[in-house]
């Protein structure tokens, strides 16, 4: 019904690449998947999935993600990105999780460029 | 879990530069060590014999050895250690020579730093080994050879000389492949049936052998040693074993319709014979050409060997192997239009020609034009037809000027006053064909054009072809008139190769052959235990085909000797933690994953490689080669101390592929090319076995610089492993970017087996950049 | 991708699942239960029935930073029990509070030991504190782990199933209906034993930040947790209770994240735009800086009304480390809280974090809205037991309690399909009547092509609630005209909910989303209307009736929808007191 676009309660078309979540398009694969990519597998939402027409993930409804990042976490590509809605925080400020085997390096860049690096442990395996 | 550290001095070697006495030392006291000892030769019978004892006494249940190269001296250890009692792959080896001793020389202190982080990894290493045996797997001892022509007769000669249980499968309704309808074939110019016939003989003597025409292959699932493959029998209505060959059908037979094996250019009976000399010697009937209701044939038949009603038949097979011998067809020369294939009548093809000379032909041997019937006193040859050409086949299709050498003759011997033009680009007559070619202008008195015709034409009112070329030695127009053109036109692999095994590898550039890694894997398809044969591997002689064919049986041995025994360092898949997205389905190179009975993605070992490129792409990081899992290599990176280079000085991570980045690495140490001591390799079994949540750990730990170096692209030994780490470290080079870490902190090298002064040049380079970046944003 | 929506009854393929455990919900509490009944009895079938994936789904999603309800050592249950009472206004179960306090530790433990990082304290080796009951975890792949174990107990899951109804043998429930979301298909699940733990219910008000363009979920809650597990009790006559409790909390103002991390862990005290310590200045006579959860709660709101907004947490006072280890804690709990303050280059050493109130939530976590259940968490409908978010009478669980009563729900379920013979038998007309009610939407779609679009019904539910219902925009604060103005108005949405359309199985979710909503607010009316008292001020402020009356409502107030007339009765029920001492103090 929509593909890479999301339409608005006011019958506006946006482009959701733009909005968060943010799919990075020549960085996703579409999971190569035979039936759902990965984004669409974890969503608590319901919110991701893959454009039959483009063959990337987008989000289906940006005002309704709860930004839980749990499809930044996953995806294999590192192709997706969260923002918040203007309503909440300026441009451009980020942040970006690497994921290792047992921790999680996230790096936040404020709104002037500030960095910020955490590491933080995931899981207490020896 | 006791582990024994054994440092080698390796005669100095290594203790020169590093200093094992203090590290033997120090290391004593490491997690989970239980001995720890300095020797000056661990692979001298001495050396040995104190690790034996080691293990013997049960003080130590694994080890790290800490010396020479992994790829050095294998056996000499393994062998020892396992006659001690020790399972071999228990042992974890540590290169502290030729990647650390000699290239550092002119750094001891460094060194030796360097010396103890490569211990502490191995250490880490060790602590999650586990014991392992090898795997075997029942297999059946039958072979499959799809296809009778010459490559598949003479593999199946090979497979049951062998002792193997042998199903010939051939499509056609006679056994012989194309050679079948030649007249002649080189270097002796035999005539074809006699050799298959002599095949023939042989595997019908052996019981062991069950040939069958009119047969194919539907379906082959299942695994190399245990493959299920459907087959389908189409119906003859005739029963070879009643056939006597008599003819009676054909004579009273009322349909005439286009003989296949004569390229069309003659017709039969509905009810046929393929040719004189066919094996079976059995009729076939076209039905398709039949009669609605005629019976005429079956009524005639004296020995009742028709059946009109016969069905066709469905059964399974149980194989070990497969040889795919399906052989080549002509490239369709109507695709080369300036040359009228097609559409004008006097234009042939060389295999045509081969029907039109063969006394088993339809013109009976005589040469005579297909437009009237008239003698072909001029015939023309054009070489290259549709080859080395990128607009139809990119490649040189190797035989076709031996052919049109041998035809020639042909011509001379049916018309001793005819005359012969052969135009061509270059004249590939190689080897003792060179001798043809000396004939075919001394004895046939061929006249050699060269020029790649422009145009064939004809006369309307004559029939004559008119070829046009140049002829570029003289640089004269010149225009030929002939009674016959025969287009030696490339070669393709068989229509049926793709149909059976679609995507078994990727054409590349036109070439649609199953060739294979012709060096590293000759004969060998991306599906183990499928072997091709013949020419569906590449344009070939006969000569070439028959000797492949035995290379193709050879290879099909590994997996019917009843049982195969697979390397038990094999992949498993923590289903806890598996999303099944099918992503290690994907990017296997050799397709071995499938849907197991729980629903979760399994990989058949059989199949598998154990290159490991599953375990790298996982997004979920749940597949774990045996004793080089994700959790091992995340412990060994974690264990590497990014400081010890000193302050200031930038830390290089390099995980090199063992095929060909790791050999060059040991290589330059080996010819002691002196390089900086601040980087830290390890051995990876492919570059895409890495998965990048390592490359993630290595950073955050401190580390400045990651490298991962794999063979060449289109070296590489597991198709596309390099390929893929290539992608998805610039994935992650995108991700650094945005995290505001330089990009370029993390690479991608390529290198061959011999590549040890780019490796040198690489790791300075990159080195002195880290330089440049400054110290990993992490580091303490 | 998701399948075709059917668009006739006979498009419409039935699964038919037999288990013996029904877990609804595979969120903390659900996958909690699903373990610990394959522990109780490793022979029995036990199947989740989730409407996303396990490894995510619920409150865990994007992880946690503490667990709030760790008995430590030297700490008593009758303590616990004390101090929960008195963060409730002296209304709690305490019956399921003791069986609660018993088990507590445990499911905490075990994740540690499945690999949950949790400080230690490097000498005692004890977990480190973060307040009284509390301790910090680094739990943002927690959700992972646990699904991962859910599996390894060879655990049924079936991932991307929306539960619409129980199914019911006579008043005995005997498993689930629902549909597919991505298949589309019909599910009927039979149980001998059937677990709820479907969470608590967002989005009945309207959040403040919702605009037209964006910010429509930036709730502090879970915003996929509807109330259906609420909804589904409901309609079958499920008894429930304590719903007028609803949980306002204090949060970080826009952003909508938990703030109790700084106030509680940093000690960070509350200020008004004026820089005055709020609850010192206003609120000394009900405990200053120690005064009640709802109290603290209401705080910024009744700035905000009298004239001294904006309100904030105080941050100022922490060092750089501080702020550091508090952006770790949210990046475990709320990771996008930290791209917010980089988002406004908010150094919150140098600048106070805005706080406010957040829209209304029904979650038995926190509150004691929910299930009324027995000790052995067994609901008033035969073999349904409650736990977690969905169940009532036990307030301030939070995620160690939610996992715990999953255990203790689990072992009741598991002896009770031990003991069960047969499931009960299922009617065809039970199963086609659920049918067509689950695919309705999509039926009218295909057959009208007109009518109302879920979001549209959730939109008009959400500011009707906010505004007449005591939402943010009005404070908290309700009287009974608005409440009654409000049931009328939900009366009609609920009525017209036969006007919805789906034109996918994502929006037929949608309409089910709204739907069970609607079903919790129309409950939820009732009780705001019969408690006439203001006992928890700002959770349940009655501008009508703003005084504690002990006399009348010194006691539980619960409901039942009548499954035949679809009447709601309200009712009382009496406190019983075990602990002694005075219920209003710790």
């Amino acid at each position: 019904m929509l593909d890479a676009c999301c339409l608005m309660p006011d019958n506006r078309f946006l482009e959701v690449t733009e909005l968060p979540p943010r799919v990075i398009v020549d960085k996703c694969d579409g999971c190569k998947a035979e039936k759902e990519p990965l984004c669409e597998q974890i969503c608590p939402g319901d919110l991701m999935t893959l454009s039959e027409k483009t063959g990337k993930a987008y989000c289906r409804y940006t005002r309704d993600c709860w930004d839980c990042m749990s499809c930044v976490k996953i995806c294999p590509q590192g192709a997706l990105e969260t923002r918040l809605s203007y309503q909440l925080g300026y441009y451009p400020a980020k942040l970006i999780p690497m994921m290792g085997t047992n921790r999680i390096t996230w790096t936040s860049i404020a709104m002037d460029g500030t960095v910020e690096r955490f590491v933080v442990p995931t899981r207490n395996e020896e | 879990m006791p582990v024994g550290l054994y440092f080698c001095q390796c005669h100095g070697e290594i203790s020169r530069t590093v200093d094992t006495a203090r590290l033997a030392s120090v290391l004593s006291r490491a997690r989970g060590v239980a001995v720890c000892r300095e020797h000056p030769c661990l692979c001298g019978a001495d050396g040995l014999a104190i690790m034996q004892r080691d293990v013997r006494d049960g003080t130590v249940d694994r080890i790290v050895l800490a010396g020479c190269s992994p790829r050095v001296h294998q056996e000499t250890f393994t062998a020892a250690l396992e006659a001690a009692g020790l399972n071999r792959y228990m042992v974890e080896r540590c290169n502290l020579r030729e990647q650390c001793a000699w290239p550092h020389a002119d750094d001891p202190a460094t060194a030796t730093g360097k010396a103890r982080n490569l211990v502490l990894m191995s250490l880490a290493k060790a602590r999650l080994l586990e014991p392992l045996v090898p795997l075997t797997f029942p297999a059946v001892e039958r072979a499959l050879v799809l296809g009778a022509g010459v490559a598949g007769l003479s593999a199946a000669l090979d497979l049951a000389a062998a002792g193997v249980e042998v199903v010939v499968a051939e499509k056609e309704p006679y056994l012989g492949g194309h050679v079948a309808g030649f007249h002649r074939y080189f270097p002796r110019n035999c005539p074809p049936m006699c050799g298959v016939d002599f095949m023939v003989e042989r595997l019908r003597a052996d019981t062991k052998v069950s040939l069958h025409t009119c047969a194919e292959m539907t379906e082959i699932t299942g695994s190399p040693g245990n493959y299920q493959v459907e087959m389908v029998k189409r119906p003859r209505y005739v029963s070879p074993e009643k056939c006597t060959a008599c003819g009676e059908c054909a004579g009273v037979c009322p349909i005439s319709r286009s003989d296949r094996l004569g390229q069309g250019l003659g017709s039969t009976r509905a009810a046929y014979l393929p040719h004189p000399l066919a094996q079976p010697r059995a009729y076939v009937i076209d039905r398709e050409a039949c009669l609605e209701g005629c019976d005429l044939c079956s009524r005639a038949c004296p020995t009742g060997a028709i059946d009109l009603a016969q069905q066709e038949e469905r059964f399974a097979l149980r194989v070990g192997s497969v040889v795919v011998a399906t052989g080549w067809e002509s490239y369709d020369a109507s695709l080369v239009e300036q040359y009228g294939y097609g559409r004008l009548a006097n234009v042939v093809t060389n295999l045509e020609l081969e029907r039109l000379a063969s006394p088993n032909g339809p013109t009976g041997g005589k040469l005579l034009r297909p437009s009237d019937g008239r003698p072909a006193s001029r015939v023309a040859f054009l070489q290259c037809v549709g080859s080395r050409d990128l607009n139809h086949l990119p490649y040189c299709s190797q035989i076709c000027c031996a052919v049109t050498l041998k035809q020639v003759g042909y011509v001379r011997e049916a018309l001793p006053e005819a005359e012969i033009t052969v135009f061509y680009m270059d004249l590939r007559a190689v080897g003792e064909y060179e001798q043809m070619y000396r004939e075919a202008q001394e004895q046939h008195r061929a006249l050699f054009i060269r020029g790649n015709p422009s145009e064939v034409v004809q006369d309307p009112r004559s029939g004559d072809a008119i070829v046009r070329a140049e002829d570029t030695l003289s640089g004269r127009q010149v225009e030929v008139k002939a009674d016959l053109v025969v287009l030696a036109v490339g070669m393709r692999p068989s229509r049926g190769l793709e149909r059976l095994f679609p995507s078994l590898q990727p054409s590349s550039g036109g070439w649609d052959f199953a060739s294979g890694h012709t060096q590293c894997f000759p004969f060998e398809m991306r599906r183990s235990g499928i072997y091709p044969a013949g020419s569906c591997q590449g344009p070939m002689d006969v000569s070439t085909a028959t000797r492949g064919a035995s290379g193709a049986a050879m290879k099909a041995m590994a997996t019917l000797k009843g049982r195969v025994e697979v390397r038990p360092t094999v992949p498993v898949v923590d289903k806890a933690k598996c999303d099944k997205c099918k992503r290690c389905m994907e990017e296997c190179p050799v397709e071995a994953w499938y849907w197991d009975e729980t629903g979760y993605p399994a990989p058949d070992l059989l199949k598998c490689r154990q290159c490991g490129i599953c375990q790298g792409g996982c997004p979920m990081r749940v597949i774990s080669l045996k004793n080089f899992g994700i959790k091992m290599v995340a412990n060994a990176i974690q264990a590497l101390d990014p400081s010890f280079a000193g302050k200031g000085e930038p830390v290089l991570l390099a995980l090199l592929c063992a095929n060909d980045a790791y050999p060059a690495a040991d290589l330059a140490g080996q010819k002691r090319h002196a390089y900086p001591p601040n980087v830290v390799t390890m051995p990876v079994p492919c570059a895409g076995s890495v998965n990048v949540a390592w490359v993630a750990d290595a950073l955050t730990n401190g580390v400045d610089g990651v490298l991962i170096a794999g063979c060449k692209s289109d070296q590489c030994h597991f198709f596309h492993g390099s390929d893929l780490a290539r992608t998805r470290l610039d994935n992650m080079r995108e991700t650094l970017k945005r995290m505001m870490i330089e990009p370029d902190r993390v690479r991608m090298a390529n290198l061959g087996i011999a590549d040890d002064a780019a490796y040198v040049e690489l790791v300075t380079g990159f080195l002195s950049d880290l330089r440049g970046l400054g110290p990993s944003p992490f580091k303490a | 991708m998701a399948s075709k929506l059917p668009t006739s009854l006979e498009e419409i393929q039935t699964v038919m699942v037999e288990t013996d455990v029904l877990v609804i919900g595979g969120g903390n509490s659900g996958c909690f239960a699903a373990i610990e009944a394959k522990k109780q009895n490793a022979k029995l079938k036990v199947t989740i029935m989730e409407k996303a994936h396990i490894d995510r789904s619920g409150c865990l999603a994007a992880g946690m930073d503490a667990i709030n309800t760790y008995i430590k050592k030297g700490r008593t249950i009758e303590e616990f029990v004390r101090w929960s009472r008195s963060q409730a206004g002296g209304l709690i179960r305490e019956d399921l509070t003791k069986s609660l306090a018993e088990v507590l530790n445990e499911p905490t433990e075990e994740w540690e030991r499945w690999g949950l990082p949790i400080k230690h304290d490097e000498e005692t080796d004890e977990y480190v504190t973060r307040g009284k009951w509390d301790i910090t975890i680094r739990g943002s792949e927690m959700k992972v782990i646990l699904a991962e174990k859910v599996r390894e107990f060879g655990v049924e899951v079936l991932n991307r199933v929306v539960a619409t109804g129980y199914l019911m043998d006579g008043e005995r429930v005997i498993g689930a209906m629902g549909f597919g979301v991505r298949d589309g298909r019909f599910y009927a699940i039979r149980a001998k034993a059937t677990i709820v733990s479907t969470g608590g219910a967002a989005g009945i008000y309207k959040p403040y930040q919702a605009d037209s363009v964006d910010s429509h979920h930036q709730l502090w809650y879970c915003p996929f947790n509807v109330g259906s597990g609420y909804a589904m009790g409901i309609r079958a006559g499920a008894e429930m209770t304590t719903f007028e409790m609803r949980w306002c909390a204090t949060r970080t103002k826009d952003f909508n994240g938990p703030i109790d991390t700084i106030s509680v862990g940093y000690n960070a005290p509350m200020i008004n735009g004026k820089g005055e310590r709020i609850l010192q200045k206003h609120y000394a006579h009900l405990g200053g800086e120690a005064a009640p959860r709802y109290i603290r709660a209401n705080v910024p709101m009744e700035e905000w009304r009298e004239g001294r907004g904006p309100t904030f947490v105080d941050t100022r006072e922490m060092t750089p480390e501080q702020v550091r280890d508090m952006k770790i804690d949210y990046l475990n709990e709320r990771p996008s809280y930290v791209l917010h303050l980089a988002a406004r280059n908010h150094d919150p050493s140098k600048e106070p974090l805005e706080v406010y109130g957040n829209d209304p939530y029904i979650v038995g976590g926190h509150t004691a809205s929910g299930y009324w259940v027995d000790v052995s968490r067994e609901t008033t409908l035969p073999n349904l037991f409650a736990s977690g978010d969905v169940a009532g009478g036990c307030p301030n669980k939070f995620v160690g309690g939610a996992a715990a009563e999953g255990m203790l729900a689990a072992r009741s379920a598991a002896k009770r399909a031990s003991e069960t013979a047969s499931a009960g038998s299922l009617s065809d007309q039970q199963l086609a009547a659920e049918m067509v009610r689950i695919f309705a939407p999509a039926f009218r779609q295909a057959a009208e092509g007109d009518g109302v679009t879920p979001r549209e019904m959730e939109e008009r539910m959400q500011r009707l609630m906010d505004e007449y219902a005591g939402g943010v925009h009005q404070f908290f604060r309700m009287n009974r005209e608005g409440l009654e103005y409000a049931l009328k108005n939900v009366r009609i949405l609920k009525d017209q909910t036969r006007y919805l359309i789906a034109r996918d199985l994502h929006e037929l979710m949608e309409c089910h989303e709204v739907i069970d909503r609607l079903d919790v607010a129309e409950v939820l009316l009732h009780h705001l209307m019969y408690r006439e008292e203001t006992r928890w001020p700002g959770w349940q402020t009655r501008t009508d009736f703003p005084e504690r009356n002990d006399e009348k409502f010194d006691c539980f107030v619960n409901s039942r929808r009548d499954p035949a007339t679809g009447q709601v009765q309200v009712f009382t029920r009496p406190y019983e007191q075990l602990i002694p001492g005075d219920r209003m103090k710790p």
